[in-house]
């Protein structure tokens, strides 16, 4: 399209360059550390690039065993706890969400901008003005310390960017379908199922992938309503091999540590990627 | 505009079908958003220090609002929200901007591989990064010994430990962690401007520079500012990163609101105030609403 003089090529090949070793360099840092022998972790370049690259899984065993001595949480069940509350307040929202989503759509009704205002603002609410009153519900309705405790906050939280994703695409639904639909006699819950749904495929992935970033990260809800060690998260158990962590941990079973949480998402990131990208830019464009 | 959907059936059996629809969604909002809104707001007004359940026995007034005014450290953290706010919308964004330029008029060959791995940080959990530069920063981590190894040993410090550079790190790791997502954002934006103006104006001799300057930033204007709004929000909300790397600490020297107001309501040996601290949580919330409702505005506007 443009043709880049020279001194243009240079300029924006060092920014880019620049720009990926910043991003990069602290990553690899700890993929390194991970992967090196104890005894070799001082004697890396700058302790940052091994010397020899001959790479070794004994840090891994060392932090598996930290995890169920310091966090009194297994990796598989920290997983397990991640994958429950966040699938738990994923179907819960994308449900409670496609039904708004169509109702905005499908009918007329009064109150409609109010709600649709109500949903705008809740987005942005910064979620702390929920905690103390959150707990004390949670505490009243006896959830407290079980998955619930997050499943419901998190769908709550994924309701309202979820609606506008899917209210936006539902409106592009040519209306010719619900009126042959209408004409055959179907109720409105099968122009849902039927018509609606089916469509809206890729607006349903897009939302899943951006309300799955949201849940799968949350810290601060898991770390007031999960006092219990066998319930914690991935970041609520990795928080405290942090800051204040009860045990010293080696460098070498940190970087591992950090290495298996990350991992899994490194993955389904490279699979899902363009997902992610379109996730991102609905979330943040069309809110 | 869609026409009222009313063949052959009753209008009047119909009213309240969207309000059927509508119910799960609002079930959860009055229970976990409404109420506790609402209960935050009303408990501000009170003292309660969470240690009975006799919450609403000691009406204050507004004496919990008069107690933040002469709080310091109410002070210090709202001073260091505004920093962190006014680094993520103007240096992050801006940033991320400027690397949406390069890559989009760069050519580069791989350019997607590049937006991927600059966003991928925006994928990792904040607690998670957190302990990453943690370590990074530490004393004997690689920065100090990375300027040992330069000769610059008066410069190797305990950086998270700095009383004056602990929020300079925590918004430096914060636009780390997400410029890559404004980048994604900035080049949606780049990709969906009509490429026919910009050729026309590189075959009229236009200069990059004054083609960016005439046609793309302009163009580009809505996206900027909601950009800039969204992480202005999203900059209030910062909580995770301050957690896993200084917990508002040395002495409080990073405390922002959010981890001001955990400080002061659930901290263990901390001050269990659960009425002053719904009450920081209640001028933070009117400070982002303020600013969500320009952005609901120009939204409207926009549309």
């Amino acid at each position: 399209m443009f043709k880049l003089t020279i001194g243009q090529k240079v300029f924006t090949r060092i920014i880019i360059a620049l720009a990926l070793v910043i991003i990069i360099v602290p990553l690899l840092w700890v993929f390194f550390l991970a992967f090196k022998k104890p005894e070799e972790i001082y004697q890396s370049t700058l302790f940052i690039f091994p010397k020899n690259f001959n790479f070794s899984l004994e840090n891994f065993p060392g932090a598996i065993k930290f995890a169920q001595k310091a966090l009194e949480v297994s990796y598989p069940r920290m997983y397990l706890n991640s994958v429950i509350v966040t699938a738990g307040g994923l179907i819960l929202s994308i449900f409670a969400a496609s039904f708004a989503a169509f109702a905005m759509v499908h009918y007329k009704f009064r109150s409609k901008e109010i709600y649709y205002t109500f949903i705008l603002l809740s987005y942005m609410i910064p979620v702390q003005v929920l905690l103390i009153p959150l707990y004390l519900v949670l505490l009243k309705l006896k959830l407290l310390n079980s998955y619930f405790a997050l499943i419901f906050p998190y769908a709550t939280m994924g309701v309202p960017i979820a609606t506008l994703i899917l209210r936006n695409f539902f409106a592009q639904v040519p209306y010719e379908f619900t009126e042959a639909a209408l004409i055959d006699g179907a109720s409105s819950f099968q122009i849902y199922k039927n018509i609606y749904l089916p469509l809206a495929r890729p607006a349903l992935a897009t939302c899943i992938i951006f309300l799955f970033l949201e849940m799968w990260n949350e810290f601060l809800f898991a770390f007031i309503f999960i006092r219990v060690d066998a319930l914690q998260t991935l970041p609520l158990a990795m928080s405290r091999i942090g800051i204040g962590a009860k045990f010293p941990i080696p460098w070498g079973i940190y970087g591992a540590s950090i290495v298996i949480a990350v991992v899994p998402i490194f993955i389904v990131f490279m699979i899902f990627q363009r997902w992610f990208v379109r996730g991102i830019v609905a979330g943040g464009i069309k809110g | 505009m869609r026409k009222d959907y009313n063949i052959r059936r009753n209008l009047s059996a119909r009213k309240f079908e969207p309000l059927g629809w509508l119910s799960p969604s609002i079930i959860l909002f009055l229970i976990f958003l409404l109420y506790p809104i609402i209960f935050s707001i009303i408990l501000s007004f009170f003292e309660w220090r969470g240690y009975n359940l006799d919450i609403f026995g000691n009406f204050i007034g507004f004496q919990n609002y008069l107690k933040l005014i002469k709080d310091s450290l109410y002070w210090v953290s709202l001073k260091n929200t505004v920093f962190l706010v006014l680094t993520v919308v103007f240096v992050q964004n801006g940033i991320a901007l400027f690397l949406a330029l390069i890559i989009y008029f760069g050519n580069f060959k791989f350019g997607n591989l590049i937006r991927a791995i600059i966003f991928f940080p925006g994928v990792i959990s904040a607690i998670v990064i957190g302990l990453v530069f943690r370590k990074f920063f530490e004393l004997t981590g690689p920065v100090n010994v990375l300027l040992k190894s330069i000769g610059l040993d008066q410069l190797a410090i305990a950086w998270l430990t700095n009383k004056g550079l602990a929020i300079w790190l925590v918004s430096f790791v914060t636009t780390w962690q997400w410029v890559g997502y404004n980048l994604v954002i900035f080049y949606a934006g780049l990709q969906s401007i009509d490429g026919t103006l910009l050729e026309a104006a590189f075959i009229d001799g236009a200069s990059l520079q004054r083609a960016i300057f005439k046609i793309v930033l302009p163009l580009l204007k809505p996206v900027i500012f909601l950009s800039a709004v969204l992480n202005f929000i999203g900059g209030f909300r910062v909580y995770d990163i301050i957690w896993a790397m200084t917990r508002g600490g040395p002495v409080h020297a990073s405390e922002v609101l959010t981890t001001y107001m955990y400080y002061q309501s659930f901290q263990s040996g901390g001050p269990s105030n659960m009425s002053y601290a719904s009450t920081i949580s209640v001028t933070l919330a009117i400070i982002v609403m303020i600013f969500a409702a320009v952005r609901i505005k120009f939204f409207a506007k926009d549309k």
